[in-house]
């Protein structure tokens, strides 16, 4: 029915009408009003959500809603050469891909929403915040929903500016507003490949309709497959660029390497919006992007083994740079690089249900450990120092056994969300096509470093705000149930949430994830096949590096205590504490030479260009000024002149006429 | 062509000395002069009706106006040194020049018929042709030029249309009335107290 | 009869004059005399088209003339008389706001 089909594009709307009447009506609101429509309204739209999973569960095609218009005029030459109009549609289209983000966005969106409502308390822009919680939904659902890449980029572009919204909050701390202008920066130069990528799309397919592109290329054919020397094989020119373009795209978005920076600065904005936006839904845009992609990325094998690299390095950048951090918000953004490094890892291997697997299981156990930390804050009164923190098990005991849950989660400790996802990942990309000879194998030992250091640095950051004595001198106080419910509720999903992945060997269908993604986002063709035992020694392995993470980590603090850091610091020469200097590095190799040739061109404009402009206006106006003479305001002046020059014309007929 | 010549002399002595006398009702007067002349010479063009309302209309009624306001503003000489002295000997050198071109050009003239046909055609520009045409031909422009004078008419009224005073008392008693006449009465004005 | 020429060349002259009237004098009243001239100078040479013609349209278009100068020397006398109200002159020289 007609209805039916339709439904699930109000999904988008719902949020979008919130944040139009909260941005007009916002401020008459009393206070929690314009946090409890926010939220209910994103509530409706988890409800529609279900509503669509439980409709597209039984279809193999997209659900497409019927109310669509042209929204791009574009001309594509048919086959005689001649050119033909085929407008691009504003449409949606639910799958089972989008169905699962949509999920996810709404839900722990919702909860976030809630906890916020709690968070934001008394806060000036409080009305402000949730019109704008309510416009990232929105864009966020319009993104994943899109069946089209200019569709798509509306909603890139929109988490783009909520995102820059919300990080500049604050705006009147000018750090909060450079934040929010970094971070919109690097997002731009993303998006310029994105927008490459989808120019090359069309020149290549003739369409941007993205179920159109990956039905094209049918299941099998990997076309024009050359293999070079290291093994790894490449796909079609156009295709591979294409794709390349996509992940320098999602890496902007998703803050991988080399556009990561503006991530750990995007936690000026207020906790949940990082827990919302920085962790659990908009940085997985790009994941979604390659996952949505998947027949050019299949098709492309060589894109697929960069994204897998880049993945790899930022898994290990951010596990690096989030050992010796000191900010208790800071930790957990360089963990969010890290992990998406995982996701980029994952669905650069060609698994693309084992990136959205961790995407969800993610966005439980960090939106968790996000909204935790926000609920130390608060409870610590805005305190960010994770050594001004300490023994806070007994004064929040609730908060303490969600972050315990969420720590033990993000290390991957056997039954918890993140050891099912982690492990997915490393046997993926063990078995991956894109790895080659050695890639594959030297990735998945990178992974199995950073699910090491993943387990260090989380326990760190747990003992240090939980466990010992209060070394803060406020006087904490448990959140309120409406913050502390959301936590249990993200707390049980992140216990749970790995169920939806078990590993093969425990049954024939006990995957359900990867048999739901089946159609939507099937895996690459290749995957090697490993015994069952090789399959278990994996696992073991990471189960291996995860505790001795925690281990390792419970040593250091043993010995060092709050300072712990410091040992990685005379080891690294601050080296993790700045993040690797990879802001540095952006410094000199980028900022001063742009700064220079900006001080030169400012010279010259001084000097050069405004000097010749004011010779020339000032030219102008002694020429003017010269001209005036004749406008001496005598009439006889005037009348004088219209004598002359008739004298003259008929002067000149008389004498043409005589010659 | 004697009766030509006469008139021609007739007209352009009015017309130099319209330009010449320094008195503006001995300008207008020769102005008159000149108009009579150009009158005559209608009849003789076979513009009987022409000349009559030139007479009435220009020489009457036009001029009569002229010299009404010139004796109304009763100005005096110009005085004080021409400021734009060069005008002078420049505008007589151009206005020869341009007469001279114009007739010359004038006598480049072909007639395009025998003169005796063409005039008979006129029927002597008596006020019935004349009609006949204008009521025809030239009806709209005939409708148009007279609301342009009903418009012209309505025009030179609030032209000069005395401001209506508040208080013509003060404007009488006291200069700085006239400057206050829309001011607020009420204001303290001290001519106010003075009157 | 006198031909069409000579008639043309009194209007050039008279129309000449007018124009030179025009730029001599100071008064804002005399230089409008001045136009009034070149006007009927411009009207002496329709009327002896119309003849050369033999066509009343010209006569027709003079009655026409004549009709707008009556309204052009109402308006016109009109603003003088409304500077002078402000400026009890007619000296075109003193009035000269308008310079540049």
């Amino acid at each position: 029915m007609d209805f039916n089909h339709n439904l699930f594009a109000l999904m988008p709307v719902l949020p979008l009408l919130g944040w139009l009447v909260l941005i007009v009506w916002g401020k008459n609101m009393k206070e929690p009003t314009p946090g409890i429509l926010a939220s209910s309204l994103v509530f409706l739209s988890f409800v529609l959500a279900v509503v669509g999973f439980v409709q597209v569960s039984p279809m193999k095609e997209p659900l497409l809603n019927t109310l669509r218009w042209d929204f791009l005029p574009m001309w594509v030459s048919d086959a005689k050469g001649v050119l033909v109009s085929k407008p691009l549609q504003f449409g949606f289209a639910l799958d089972h891909l989008s169905s699962i983000m949509t999920l996810i966005i709404t839900g722990i969106g919702f909860l976030i929403h809630v906890f916020a409502i709690g968070y934001m308390h008394g806060d000036k822009g409080f009305s402000r915040f949730f019109a704008y919680l309510n416009f990232f939904i929105a864009m966020m659902l319009i993104l994943v929903l899109a069946d089209s890449y200019p569709v798509l980029f509306i909603g890139w572009e929109g988490v783009g500016v909520a995102s820059y919204l919300l990080i500049g909050f604050w705006y009147t701390d000018v750090k909060n507003s450079d934040a929010a202008r970094k971070a919109f920066i690097v997002n731009r130069i993303g998006d310029a490949f994105l927008m490459l990528g989808m120019f090359l799309l069309f020149m290549t397919f003739h369409t941007l309709n993205i179920h159109e592109i990956n039905s094209s290329f049918g299941s099998v054919v990997i076309p024009n497959v050359t293999t070079i020397s290291t093994g790894i094989a490449f796909g079609s020119p156009p295709l591979e660029l294409a794709a390349l373009f996509l992940l320098l795209g999602a890496a902007g978005k998703s803050a991988q390497l080399p556009l990561s920076t503006w991530l750990p600065d995007a936690m000026a904005g207020p906790t949940p919006v990082s827990a919302l936006i920085h962790a659990a839904t908009m940085v997985t845009a790009g994941v979604y992007l390659v996952a949505r992609s998947h027949g050019i990325f299949a098709n492309a094998p060589g894109a697929s083994s960069w994204v897998m690299w880049i993945g790899a390095l930022t898994a290990v950048y951010g596990a690096l740079s989030a050992i010796a951090q000191t900010d208790i918000k800071k930790i957990l953004a360089y963990s969010t690089v890290s992990q998406l490094g995982y996701m980029f890892i994952a669905v650069g291997s060609g698994a693309y249900w084992v990136g959205i697997f961790h995407v969800a299981t993610h966005a439980f156990f960090k939106a968790l450990l996000f909204l935790s930390s926000g609920s130390v804050i608060h409870a610590v009164g805005g305190e960010q120092d994770v050594r001004q923190m300490g023994g806070l098990r007994e004064k929040l005991p609730t908060t303490h056994i969600v972050s315990l849950i969420g720590t033990l989660a993000i290390a991957g400790i056997i039954p918890l969300a993140g050891f099912f996802s982690k492990d997915a990942i490393l046997s993926s990309v063990f078995t991956s096509p894109f790895g080659g000879d050695f890639s594959g194998y030297a990735i998945w030992a990178i992974g199995l470093i950073v699910a090491f250091l993943t387990a260090g640095y989380m326990w760190r950051w747990y003992s240090l705000v939980f466990l010992g004595t209060y070394r803060g001198h406020a006087h904490p106080h448990e959140s309120s149930s409406v913050m502390t419910v959301p936590l249990w509720i993200l707390a049980a999903l992140s216990v749970v949430g790995g169920f939806i992945g078990l590993p093969h060997f425990l049954g024939k269908n006990v995957n359900w994830l990867e048999g739901f993604l089946e159609e939507a986002a099937p895996n690459a063709l290749g995957f090697h096949e490993i015994p069952l035992w090789g399959e278990l020694i994996l696992i073991a392995l990471a189960l291996a590096a995860a505790v001795g993470g925690i281990l390792f980590s419970r040593w250091i603090i043993a010995r060092d205590g709050v300072n712990s850091a410091g040992w990685i610091a005379t080891r690294f020469g601050n080296a993790s504490r700045k993040a690797l200097f990879v802001d540095q590095t952006y410094d000199i190799a980028v900022s001063a030479p742009a700064k220079f040739i900006s001080e030169q061109l400012e010279l010259a404009d001084t000097h050069g260009l405004d000097r010749g402009i004011g010779a020339l206006a000032n030219g102008t106006a002694e020429a003017g000024a010269s001209l005036s003479v004749w406008q001496s305001g005598f009439v006889r002046a005037y009348a004088i002149a219209v004598l002359l020059g008739t004298a003259i014309l008929v002067g000149y007929l008389a004498l043409r006429s005589f010659a | 062509m004697v009766v030509f010549v006469i008139l021609a002399v007739l007209a352009i002595a009015g017309a130099i000395g319209t330009i010449s006398f320094k008195s503006g009702i001995y300008s207008a007067l020769s102005l008159v002069g000149t108009l009579l002349t150009l009158a005559m010479m209608y009849v003789t063009l076979h513009a009987q009706f022409l000349a009559s309302v030139q007479v009435m209309v220009y020489a009457g009624a036009i001029m009569v106006l002229f010299l009404f306001v010139i004796m109304l503003l009763n100005e005096s000489q110009m005085s004080g040194a021409d400021p734009l002295p060069w005008v002078q000997p420049v505008a007589i050198a151009g206005g020869i020049v341009l007469a001279a071109a114009l007739a010359f050009t004038a006598f480049q003239f072909k007639a395009p018929k025998n003169l005796e046909t063409a005039t008979a055609a006129l029927q002597g520009g008596t006020p019935g042709a004349i009609g006949e045409t204008l009521f025809t031909k030239f009806l709209l422009p005939f409708e148009a030029v007279s609301i342009l004078l009903l418009i012209a008419a309505i025009g030179a009224v609030s032209l000069v249309h005395r401001q209506p005073a508040h208080n013509e008392a003060l404007e009488t008693t006291s200069e700085h009335a006239t400057d206050n006449a829309y001011s607020d009465e009420t204001s303290s004005n001290p001519a106010k107290v003075v009157a | 009869m006198v031909e069409t020429q000579y008639y043309i060349a009194l209007a050039a002259i008279l129309f000449s004059i007018g124009a030179v009237g025009f730029l001599t004098r100071r008064s804002a009243i005399q230089m409008f005399l001045c136009v009034e001239l070149m006007l009927n100078a411009a009207n002496l040479a329709l009327v002896a088209f119309s003849r050369a013609w033999g066509d009343l349209l010209a006569q027709s278009a003079v009655f026409i003339i004549l009709t707008l100068a009556a309204a052009e020397v109402a308006i016109g006398l009109g603003i003088i008389v409304a500077i002078f109200k402000k400026r009890p002159t007619t000296n075109v020289d003193v009035l000269s706001s308008l310079k540049g």
